[in-house]
């Protein structure tokens, strides 16, 4: 059985991976390609969103309220190119019309200088910086103003907080997506490898299947029954206390129903110690669950868990709970599309054969089934992202998500809606970051179908 | 146990606990395989031939499946003669690949899509003869050479996808043989598979035979395949073994009914155009595993019938001589019946 083969070609022993050649596919899928390249411009933006913004997040200037976006000049008087420049601006009222104008005042240029030390930030957080992307002494002084894309109500450059809102809203979809994606893998996993195992919970010590268990292996089965034991001895002396409580303050008619309601409670644990053989089907108990989860409407039970969160805690905390609350609504889903994947893994034949070749139950599950719910979890993860963006939006919203002053995209789409019509005829800029919304989730899909695509090992190539 | 012999599996008994009640679908089989045999187990759908060669694994799904009792004395490499049935886990898995193989019906889902051929072929040797992994992959080329793919060292990065059912098999045994196995289990190897690439996978697994030694257990419906491969064979029915014997004696001189009838229902060339025979269908269903006939399981079946007696105990199995085991009350009987005929 020793037969030598010419090792000829012996690059061929290098086998490519089977992500090395999922990421050439990926690489040929131009809509995908798009996606990600536009979700890394804006996951670099939010990134870099100090730098990029000429003002901190919360600067705002009062008497520039829902300011239009400042005119960038390229041309002097005489029409030949210079650097960019901007005019101060003045808000008056129209005495005829009653509104307010915004009129350029050209005497006196205000150049844009690129790459100029700016109001101090600290990048990511603790990296003591004041490198800014634009802006002048001018800009420091408040000689002029240079606001993109326009202000919102408190008189806040946008261009600026779209991307300080970007950290909210691009964050928000991953955190939450992992955080679903854990309880919901662990959730499914659980279901379906036990889908159609009861676990035991305990054994009548005069029940005869007790008997056989102990003999099995003595051991581990008299420990085990210690903790059934203690589990019920438990839950005995908490109902003990109870009832101890409520008879030294009822009187009469009620303590006669307490005393006979835990009495009752009380024989029932002690029927259980004895006699009966108790299994609890994880995987039912579980499905269950999520069914429950998925019959109460999202937006109901998303507005519900929202109101819990307290007011007038930090903006850090709250994007957290958010997160758990919006997490909490979605791994149903996950959960239940896990367990099917595992089942139907479980039962394939290279699960068996790779047992047959020796291999243990733990290379198994590592080695044969987790990796081939990979695929599914990565694709089902880019397709959840932009639900959970959603639900961010429309809970910033309606209000209830992140609050002023941090910013979000839907915080920030909400200014627009406050104003009612006028949004889209006299204040269109106040939309810009609805825009940012579609684009972000449009390219999510747009990854998450090239991803599928690439993943699938029976894509054709 | 006797110097050649390599397994023997003694009133082996696998019960399911259902809910619907609990199915004998393997209740009593006894058989043994030489060193260097092969054994074909035959027998309908649901007689319990998979949860047999599952039981020798030890693979038989807990719950609801467990092996009540009975004794399968294995010889490992090392000569030590071991109860399979008494093994713990740990050891079981040390067996499992390295002394016992299994090739499994389906080739298409047998192997592994998100690894290569060479990873899966790899993993098996790396498990087991504890080598690295490049000696491994070195290692896989040649047996993928063995079992006559062409280019072995290419293949080796290929996706399963990649490759055709008849590839597959073949990698299948590949894997399989990587160990130098004493026994391989081949269930149904080649029922998914057309039939000149059957014909070539067979033709492979008696060569791969001849030079390497191994013995063979082979599960099949198919007796075409059973004349061509087996020495000797077991005849299954509902769970027991009804009929054993050398594969001449189970063509030409089969004793139990159930045997005679499965050979009947086979189209045969050389007789049809001659008699114009008719193929006999055996009449009626396998019976429901749980509630199984009293008596002989078959007697519902079969043409030879008699009240009180096929249906009242479970027959026992018998030598008819030379290791001709037949397990019908009435065999003795029925031959006589036919030599008159005849
Ligand atoms: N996991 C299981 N749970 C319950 N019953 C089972 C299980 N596995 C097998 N059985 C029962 O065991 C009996 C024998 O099944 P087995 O798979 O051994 O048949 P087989 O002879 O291999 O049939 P086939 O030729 O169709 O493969 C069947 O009646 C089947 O219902
Ligand atoms: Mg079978």
């Amino acid at each position: 059985m020793t037969r030598k083969i010419e090792a000829r070609s012996q690059g061929a022993l290098q086998s490519r991976s089977f992500f090395q050649e999922a990421w050439i596919r990926f690489r040929r899928h131009p809509l995908a390609r798009l996606g990600g390249g536009v979700l890394l411009v804006l996951y670099l933006g939010a990134l870099f969103a100090d730098f990029l913004a000429p003002y901190p997040e919360t600067k705002s200037f009062r008497d520039l309220t829902f300011s239009p976006p400042t005119p960038v000049h390229w041309r002097d008087e005489n029409g030949r190119l210079t650097r960019p420049y901007v005019c101060a601006v003045e808000r008056k009222r129209n005495l005829e019309t009653f509104k307010l104008e915004f009129t350029q005042n050209c005497a006196q240029k205000y150049t844009i200088y690129f790459f100029v030390q700016g109001e101090p930030y600290r990048f990511l957080g603790f990296i003591p910086a004041n490198l800014r992307l634009m802006g002048g002494e001018w800009l420091q002084n408040e000689q002029a103003h240079l606001f993109l894309w326009g202000t919102d109500d408190f008189g806040r450059d946008l261009w600026g907080r779209i991307w300080y809102g970007a950290r909210v809203s691009l964050t928000i979809g991953i955190f939450a997506t992992a955080l679903a994606l854990l309880i919901g893998v662990f959730m499914g996993s659980l279901s379906g490898f036990f889908a159609g195992k009861p676990l035991t919970l305990s054994i009548g010590l005069f029940n005869p299947a007790y008997r056989e268990f102990v003999s099995r292996n003595p051991l581990p089965s008299l420990f085990k029954t210690l903790l059934w034991l203690a589990l019920w001895g438990g839950l005995a002396w908490l109902v003990w206390v109870m009832l101890s409580g409520f008879w030294a303050t009822t009187r009469g008619f009620e303590a006669v129903v307490f005393g006979v309601l835990g009495v009752g409670i009380l024989l029932a644990i002690a029927y259980a110690v004895l006699f009966p053989l108790i299994k609890i089907d994880l995987d039912t108990i579980i499905m269950r669950t999520t069914e429950i989860l998925a019959a109460i409407p999202d937006l109901f039970l998303l507005i519900t868990l929202s109101v819990l969160i307290p007011q007038g805690i930090p903006p850090a905390m709250r994007f957290y709970l958010v997160v758990c609350i919006l997490s909490f609504v979605n791994w149903g889903g996950l959960a239940r599309v896990m367990r099917g994947q595992i089942l139907q893994l479980r039962e394939m034949e290279y699960a068996q054969a790779a047992q047959a070749m020796g291999a243990s139950d733990s290379r198994v599950i590592t080695r044969h089934i987790l990796p081939g719910t990979f695929t599914f979890l990565i694709v089902s993860v880019t397709l959840a992202i932009p639900g959970f963006i959603l639900a961010e939006s429309g809970l910033s919203f309606i209000g209830l998500g992140i609050q002023e002053p941090a910013s979000s995209w839907g915080l920030l789409l909400s200014k627009a809606q406050a104003q009612g019509i006028t949004a889209f005829v006299d204040r269109p800029w106040l939309l810009i970051p609805g825009l940012f919304i579609f684009i972000a989730i449009l390219s999510f899909n747009f990854m998450g179908d090239g991803l599928r695509d690439a993943l699938d090992p029976r894509a054709k190539r | 146990m006797d110097e050649k012999r390599l397994l023997e599996v003694k009133d082996l008994k696998v019960h399911f606990f259902t809910d619907d009640g609990v199915v004998k679908a393997v209740d009593g089989v006894s058989f043994h395989i030489d060193k260097g045999e092969t054994l074909a187990v035959v027998g309908e759908s649901g007689s319990g031939k998979s949860v047999t060669s599952l039981a020798i694994m030890r693979l038989i799904p807990n719950p609801p499946g467990r092996i009540v009792g009975g004794e399968m004395l294995f010889r490992g490499k090392d000569g030590q003669v071991k109860d399979l049935v008494k093994q713990d886990e740990a050891s079981m898995r040390k067996i499992r690949g390295n002394d016992i193989a299994m090739i499994f019906q389906e080739p298409m889902t047998s192997l592994n899509p998100v690894y290569t051929v060479g990873d899966q072929i790899a993993e098996a040797i790396m498990l087991h003869q504890g080598k690295s992994r490049k000696e491994a992959l070195e290692l896989s080329a040649e047996m993928l050479d063995l079992v006559g793919i062409p280019e072995p060292r290419k293949r080796l990065s290929n996706y399963p996808h990649q490759m055709s059912g008849g590839m597959r098999q073949r990698v299948m045994i590949a894997m399989a043989l990587s160990c130098n196995p004493s026994l391989l289990i081949a269930d149904e190897p080649t029922t998914a598979l057309d039939v000149t690439i059957q014909a070539q996978i067979l033709e492979l697994m008696y060569k791969l035979q001849e030079e390497i030694g191994m013995s063979i257990l082979f599960i099949t419906h198919n007796l075409g395949v059973v004349a061509e491969m087996a020495d000797r064979v077991v005849v299954m029915y509902a769970g027991r073994a009804v009929e054993e014997a050398d594969v001449t004696a189970t063509f030409k001189r089969s004793k139990h009914p159930y045997t005679m009838g499965l050979l009947n229902s086979v189209p045969r060339l050389d007789l049809a155009a001659e008699h114009r025979q008719r193929l006999e269908a055996i009449p009626g269903n396998v019976p429901n595993p749980l509630h199984l006939p009293a008596g002989c399981a078959f007697h519902p079946r079969c043409k030879y019938f008699q009240e009180g007696r096929c249906n009242t105990d479970i027959p026992e199995l018998q030598d008819t001589g030379g290791g001709h085991m037949v397990r019908c009350v009435r065999w003795a009987e029925i031959q006589s019946e036919l030599e008159v005929k005849a």
